[in-house]
């Protein structure tokens, strides 16, 4: 087999329990403890890209333009798509009618345009709630958090729907655990 | 239908004994009565005796005649009342829908129209029709019932505007123009529900029926159709006079009424006591019927070819087999090859016997033209004209998705009962993207050829199961059980279970990275050898693919690079019990193994099954049931249910960034790197490569922003395919991928998420420290990983041909084998 003729082969086994490295380990972490809390109070807003890229024949591959679906960035407030808006619009029409069933179905169609709409999550998960489809308006609205960082209007109003949401269910406590997270982020 | 064949052969046997007996009682009774002249008191009382059993014999003859009119009046009525509502319920592919803004393919929506049997025409006269021009597509839309209402006949322009859809507007058919965002082109219907008798058709009303189709089957078939009680004497008397004339069957002189009949019981049998019954039915049948209902139903029954294990029945589904349109939009001479087919469904077979097809459809309209049907110039136009059978329509009729069908009737069996969906006219709407599919395809059919070839393995020994899924809804967009795509059999996509290998592996290390004080990205684990003791088992030594142990590695190489030992000593660290929770938390439903070998992939899983457990993860940690039926209507296209977007956060969304990042790092730097050959663009794609002992199962599981596939190749017999992952599922995987119209994958990472720098030294013993990569890293995680370099190693790829060890070498001793192995080692190698 492949592997009993390359055993020949070096094998690379890294000596563990070296002394020096091993002291230097212990202060950098204690150094580290020192800092770390100033790190957390900063926290990223913008994923860095380094490295992130694929690369064939030591060339990284081009970045693809929105070449086939008009994505929403992940964050921010910019104008939907008009595809998107109408919609949208269609699916707040049959809302109000009551037509929950058509409402989520237009804006599930809406979703396989744009995926990453944070704003359409929502919408469908305010449909499931007037649908009194308390968990799965809780997990829609989860999902639109995922994809909204930066958007703190629309993880407000998810925020809301979920504290709702749980009780609704009964569940105070998690409600109580939402409710915590937009008095905390209105500062 | 058999026992009913059976009881008509037993009541005719009987009906002819009767019969003989009523000759011979009356040829009798003259000479005796002859003799009662002369001895009237002894001849009174013969009358009398001869009377009794002349009364009882008539008696016996009509009582059984009776019963057997009364039976065969139930038994037609009965299929014909039957008949006219028993459909099966119909299965179409997904819409596709055109927008503001999308980015228009040209030879995809030409793709999709084809199949829809639209024709490109010069200019936009009639419905079903399109045309291409500079900016500029228009379609003659069809009307279609679609699950939130009926879309009218309209006519639509798209304009278009460097690569992209400008604006979209709608004229309807009373001439009104609007503008709008989005429309749909209508579904292709691609199979039915039907598993008994495997009897398909489309049901056309009559009013339906184009005028030259009905005056042109009369005129051919059965001129005195509405003058006719069901049989016609005259024509039957002609027929026997000219089949004797010419010594053979010549001439049929069944009516319409007759072959209605002799198709509701399909048998080649042709005898006297069979016409009999015939002729009775159909009389029966005229006097219970209209002949407008009469006529509908003969649309509606007739036998008119097979395709497949399908058989096509009635004028409707032959219009859209052979010409992929519905019939009201046939030209004459299309409906003429109709009327032969209708004559011999396989002997007049217009895509295999062209040109006996033509020649009788030629007779036809000869037929029609005598009769004074048509006129000279519509028939001089029809005579000339070609035998039109669109190949891409006749073909995509043929393109049926045994795989993907499978899949659906899965599903329907959860929700629907058997009866209604081979009798209720459902009409289900599935996840199907026949583009997709077709591309998926072309991958295997091209790709699986040039491995088998590459690696010297007998053409057509590999056997392929792959399935393409939406990542935000679950819905699947294609699926292959079988490397020949038009197979009806095992569908290896649901139900071949194979160890999954190193497909599992992820769960481990997401098992891991969800306890971040403790393992982030960057963390050292152990890929050292270890000896795991089970009670009751031979103790367990797995190895690593190249044999060889490489220390201390962090955490995102060990997946990267798909270390066995380093997994194992991992996942023995976190406790067997706490990764098989993991495995059942994203998806996986069935009792499995609890085995240490878990941690291996010694789980046998179908194609779907995995699936299930990567589209968690594609997800962004969110449980989304894979899906094949978007929505259900009834027969009479009321909304029945609608399959809403179902999801479950099942991983915190930090962790799932996580995960997914290394599973990008395999793609980057890792085992799978050969697969971002031939892309165009960083779609950011993320994947993990499987392989089993003795390279028996190949298995790749990727995923864009908006598709995962995955992709099994291995042999029936379960013997070496010679293939690991990334030499055998991955290169379908790529090249099916390549083609597909990709969304990049973007991770939501939330402000949990930091960007760490993590050194590496070249050299073990100098600790230089010189190299760095940066990670993502929970804050919870900065604790354990501030630590300069510590003992992580560069490995150079290129020198360290990692990729190497995971290709076998032809003619490697994998196969003979004289030891017997212990379970796992039958498993892992």
């Amino acid at each position: 087999m492949a592997k009993l003729i390359r055993k020949s082969r070096p094998t690379k086994i890294i000596a563990i329990g070296l002394v020096k490295p091993f002291i230097l380990i212990t202060l950098t972490f204690l150094l580290s403890a020192c800092i770390s809390t100033s790190i957390i109070d900063v926290p990223s807003q913008d994923p860095v890209e380094v490295e992130d890229r694929a690369v064939v024949n030591g060339e990284p591959l081009p970045l693809p333009d929105n070449n086939v679906l008009t994505a929403e960035p992940l964050s921010g407030d910019r104008p939907m798509s008009a595809v998107v808006m109408r919609l949208v619009a269609t699916a707040g029409d049959q809302r109000r009618i009551g037509n929950w069933v058509s409402a989520a179905s237009s804006l599930e169609r809406a979703l396989r345009i744009e995926p990453r709409n944070g704003r359409l999550w929502s919408r469908l998960a305010e449909v499931r709630y007037d649908q009194k489809a308390w968990r799965q308006a809780i997990q829609l609205a989860a999902k639109s958090n995922t994809l909204s960082a930066g958007n703190s209007n629309l993880l407000r109003q998810n925020w809301v729907l979920m504290a709702n949401s749980y009780d609704a269910l009964g569940e105070s406590a998690a409600a109580e655990k939402y409710r915590e997270k937009l008095t905390k982020s209105s500062y | 239908m058999i026992g009913v064949n059976a009881n008509n052969g037993r009541k005719k046997a009987g009906s002819k004994k009767t019969a003989t007996k009523i000759g011979r009682s009356t040829t009798r009774s003259p000479t005796s009565s002859g003799a009662a002249l002369t001895k009237s008191s002894k001849g009174r009382t013969f009358l009398r005796v001869v009377r009794f059993w002349v009364v009882r014999l008539v008696l016996i003859t009509l009582v059984p005649t009776l019963a057997y009119t009364v039976y065969l009046d139930v038994t037609i009525r009965k299929q014909f009342e039957g008949q006219k509502w028993a459909l099966p319920a119909h299965v179409y592919t997904r819409p596709l829908e055109l927008y503001l803004g999308q980015q228009f393919d040209q030879a995809l929506v030409q793709a999709e129209l084809d199949e829809l049997g639209y024709v490109d025409r010069p200019s936009l006269d009639r419905v079903g029709s399109f045309k291409f021009s500079q900016n500029e597509l228009a379609i003659y839309q069809r009307e279609f019932r679609f699950w939130d209402g009926l879309r009218p006949q309209q006519k639509i322009r798209l304009q278009l505007n460097s690569g992209r859809i400008q604006s979209i507007s709608i004229e309807s058919n009373s001439g009104q123009l609007s503008e709008t965002e989005i429309i749909r082109l209508e579904p292709r219907l691609f199979g039915s529900v039907s598993p008994m008798s495997h009897e398909d058709r489309t049901l056309v009303k009559l009013e339906d029926i184009p005028q030259p189709l009905i005056d042109g089957l009369l005129a051919n078939e059965d001129r005195h159709f509405y003058s006719h009680f069901g049989v016609n004497p005259m024509g039957i008397a002609r027929a026997m006079i000219s089949n004797m004339r010419a010594g053979r069957v010549v001439q049929g002189g069944s009516t319409l009424t007759q072959q209605l009949v002799k198709n509701y019981y399909l048998t080649s049998e042709v005898t006297l006591s069979r016409k009999f019954t015939e002729m009775l039915m159909s009389i029966l049948l005229e006097f219970h019927y209209s002949k407008d209902e009469i006529l509908q139903a003969y649309f509606n029954e007739v036998y008119m070819g097979q395709a497949g294990n399908r058989a096509i029945h009635g004028f409707g589904l032959a219009s859209q087999y052979f010409y992929g349109r519905p019939l009201h939009e046939l030209d004459l001479h299309q409906l003429a090859v109709l009327i032969a087919v209708n004559n011999g469904p396989s002997f007049y077979n217009p895509i295999r016997h062209p040109k006996r097809s033509l020649k009788r459809r030629d007779l036809v309209l000869n037929t029609m033209f005598e009769q004074g049907v048509i006129e000279k110039p519509e028939y001089d136009q029809a005579i000339n004209a070609k035998l039109s059978i669109s190949p891409t329509a006749a073909s995509a009729a043929t393109l049926s998705y045994p795989s993907f069908m499978g899949l659906v009737r899965k599903d329907l069996q959860a929700d629907y009962k058997q009866d209604d969906l081979l009798s209720a006219g459902l009409q289900i709407h599935t996840t199907l993207n026949p583009r997709i599919q077709q591309t998926l395809e072309t991958a295997v059919r091209s790709e699986l050829a040039a491995i088998e070839k590459r690696k010297g393995i007998n053409g057509g020994s590999l056997q392929v199961a792959a399935v393409v899924i939406r990542t935000d809804n679950g819905e699947v967009a294609a699926m292959l059980g079988d490397r020949n795509p038009s197979f009806s059999g095992f569908n290896r996509a649901l139900n071949a279970r194979r160890p999954v290998g190193s497909l599992l592996k992820p769960f481990v290390y997401l098992t891991a990275l969800e306890s971040p004080e403790i393992y982030s990205l960057a963390s050292l684990v152990n890929d050292q050898p270890i000896t795991v003791t089970q009670n009751g088992s031979p103790d367990w030594q797995p190895q690593n693919y190249d044999g060889l142990a490489h220390g201390p590695v962090m955490l995102i190489d060990a997946l990267a690079r798909s270390y066995n030992l380093a997994t194992v000593n991992l996942g023995m660290e976190l406790g067997v019990p706490r990764v098989s929770n993991t495995i059942r938390r994203v998806g996986y439903q069935p009792d499995f193994s609890q085995l240490p070998s878990v941690l291996l992939g010694a789980v046998p899983m179908s194609v779907v099954e995995i699936s299930q457990l990567y589209l968690t993860l594609a997800s962004g940690g969110f449980k989304t049931p894979i899906k094949s039926i978007r929505s259900v209507l009834s027969g009479d296209n009321q909304p029945l249910s609608h399959y809403s977007l179902d999801i479950e956060q099942v991983i915190e969304p930090e962790f799932a960034s996580l995960i997914n990042y290394a599973l990008q790092d395999v793609v980057r730097n890792g085992t799978a790197r050969s697969v971002l050959t031939g892309f165009q663009y960083d779609y950011g794609l993320a994947g993990k490569t499987g392989t089993t002992d003795d390279y028996r199962d190949s298995w790749f599981a990727g995923f864009s922003g908006n598709y995962l596939t995955v992709v099994w190749v291995g042999r029936d017999d379960n013997k070496s395919s010679m293939l690991t992952g990334a030499s055998g599922a991955a290169k379908i995987w790529a090249k099916a991928m390549q083609k597909m119209p990709l969304q990049r994958l973007e991770l939501a990472y939330n402000d949990s998420v930091l960007r760490r720098e993590v050194y590496y030294s070249r050299d073990p013993l100098e600790q230089d420290c010189s190299l760095s990569r940066s990670l993502p890293m929970l804050v919870e995680s900065l604790a354990i990983e501030n630590i300069p370099c510590a003992n992580r190693l560069q490995y150079d790829l290129e020198h360290d041909d990692e990729l190497q060890h995971f290709e076998p070498l032809p003619g490697d001793p994998t196969t003979p084998r004289t030891k017997k192995k212990s379970w796992w080692e039958r498993v892992f190698g």
